[in-house]
């Protein structure tokens, strides 16, 4: 590929990748640096991108063992939000509470963001590729080197585990607001 | 009735509306008499629909400074930049800038960020000045006619350049253009002794609400000429790129 073509396509890249680094991260310097280091690998490796094939996904897949690979220099397994312990946590749910589905569809945008937040790293990352990013399974298998079920497992306990945590902040700030108390402070 | 092992794997598909009818029937036929099992139908919808209808608003945009600092990975990636090719041989353009429009011209304020689109433009137009004066510039000179002829060709740019005493002590030392808004937007690449000056040629269309701006150390002046924005741009005193660009002005269209 050109690689001039090539800059140019990848840089046009960039809100996506530091968005999806900003979900990954939690930190707006940390993703500063690890949308950096992800194009500079990609400059890097350009060579070995074919021309025509999937761009979004190779930058997203180099996004995500870049940030695998940071996490690990500093000291953070990765491994950990894999685990069964946080696969299993999100079955043990209450299937028969009753959401407050109004309240829900008026989730306001920074508190989606927080609960995005708030999931577990592996879940995080598979609804932001699907839902945002609208990335088809399979590419998000490709890009996080999981398997195809892995996959649908994340997506499915992820929409769940946010479905579930909205919900609950939506109850607490009603209840709150019946007892004429404030809203709380959204968590930064 | 199917149990709910044999129903978790396609609740995901059926939310996202990628089952099969016969995988649809199963799911909705086993969620009628089983509410846990509803209940995560429902909740992956609503997450869904959530998230997708906010997907713009929670990509947002990355800040500017990182995507000077994304382009400049390019030259750390690969130091030896060919800097003797020809003009607009290349067809990379300073997507910087590009990202700049989508800021400015698509509106910043959609995201109820406080910046000023118009000094949004003139920052990012600058991280390109300087850029493209380090990556691209031909210190040999240019033939204008040679450009004008380029730019119209290549990309249907039809801009006409000052040149000899016109050009008021300016020397054309590269052209650019940026393949973003339909490939409409160039920038070229002017010395006046020392003085690394820079010319944006924005779409039609395109226009800033402040013509004169100071950022980044950085003045920049916009008229309109031919229907165009165009941006004048350059590390020095604002009334002198205030000349500069009455040399543009009067000459280019």
């Amino acid at each position: 590929m050109d690689p001039a073509a090539f800059e140019q396509d990848a840089l046009a890249l960039v809100d996506r990748l530091y968005a999806a680094a900003l979900r990954l991260t939690r930190n707006e310097a940390d993703a500063q640096d690890l949308v950096q280091e992800t194009y500079l690998r990609a400059f890097r490796s350009s060579g070995q991108f074919e021309a025509g094939t999937n761009l979004r996904g190779w930058m997203f897949t180099i996004l995500h063992n870049t940030f695998l690979n940071q996490r690990r220099d500093r000291g953070r397994n990765p491994i950990d939000v894999d685990s069964e312990v946080v696969e299993q946590a999100a079955d043990d749910r209450d299937g028969g509470s009753n959401p407050e589905e109004a309240l829900l569809r008026e989730v306001m945008d920074a508190d989606l963001q927080v609960a995005l937040d708030r999931l577990p790293s592996a879940y995080r990352e598979a609804v932001w590729l699907r839902d945002v990013e609208q990335f088809s399974y399979e590419e998000i298998s490709s890009i996080v080197g999981v398997p195809l079920g892995t996959v649908m497992s994340r997506i499915s306990r992820g929409r769940r585990a946010l479905y579930d945590d909205l919900v609950a902040r939506s109850g607490d700030y009603a209840r709150r607001a019946g007892a004429g108390g404030q809203r709380p402070a959204r968590r930064v | 009735m199917d149990v709910c092992r044999d129903i978790n794997p396609l609740v995901t598909r059926v939310a996202d509306e990628e089952a099969t009818g016969a995988e649809r029937g199963r799911v909705e036929g086993h969620v009628r008499g089983c509410a846990p099992c509803h209940l995560q139908l429902h909740a992956e919808r609503e997450s869904r629909q959530l998230v997708r209808g906010r997907a713009g608003v929670l990509v947002g945009h990355a800040p500017l400074g990182l995507r000077a600092k994304c382009a400049a990975a390019r030259a750390q990636a690969a130091p030896t930049v060919r800097r003797s090719a020809p003009l607009l041989s290349r067809a990379s353009w300073p997507m910087a800038l590009a990202a700049t429009l989508v800021l400015a011209v698509a509106g910043v304020a959609l995201y109820g960020v406080a910046v000023n689109p118009s000094k949004a433009v003139a920052a990012q137009l600058t991280l390109d000045h300087l850029k493209c004066f380090t990556l691209f510039e031909e210190p040999a000179g240019l033939e204008p006619a040679q450009v004008q002829a380029q730019l119209k060709a290549r990309h249907g740019i039809d801009v006409l350049l000052p040149t000899g005493q016109a050009a008021g002590g300016l020397t054309l030392v590269g052209g650019r253009r940026c393949l973003y808004l339909d490939g409409s937007l160039a920038h070229l690449l002017y010395r006046k002794g020392a003085v690394q000056v820079s010319l944006f040629v924005l779409p039609t269309g395109a226009k800033l609400s402040q013509t004169d701006l100071d950022v980044l150390g950085h003045s920049a002046v916009a008229f309109m000429n031919g229907g165009r924005t165009w941006v004048t741009l350059a590390r020095a005193p604002h009334r002198e790129v205030e000349a500069i660009a009455a040399v543009f002005s009067a000459v280019a269209h």
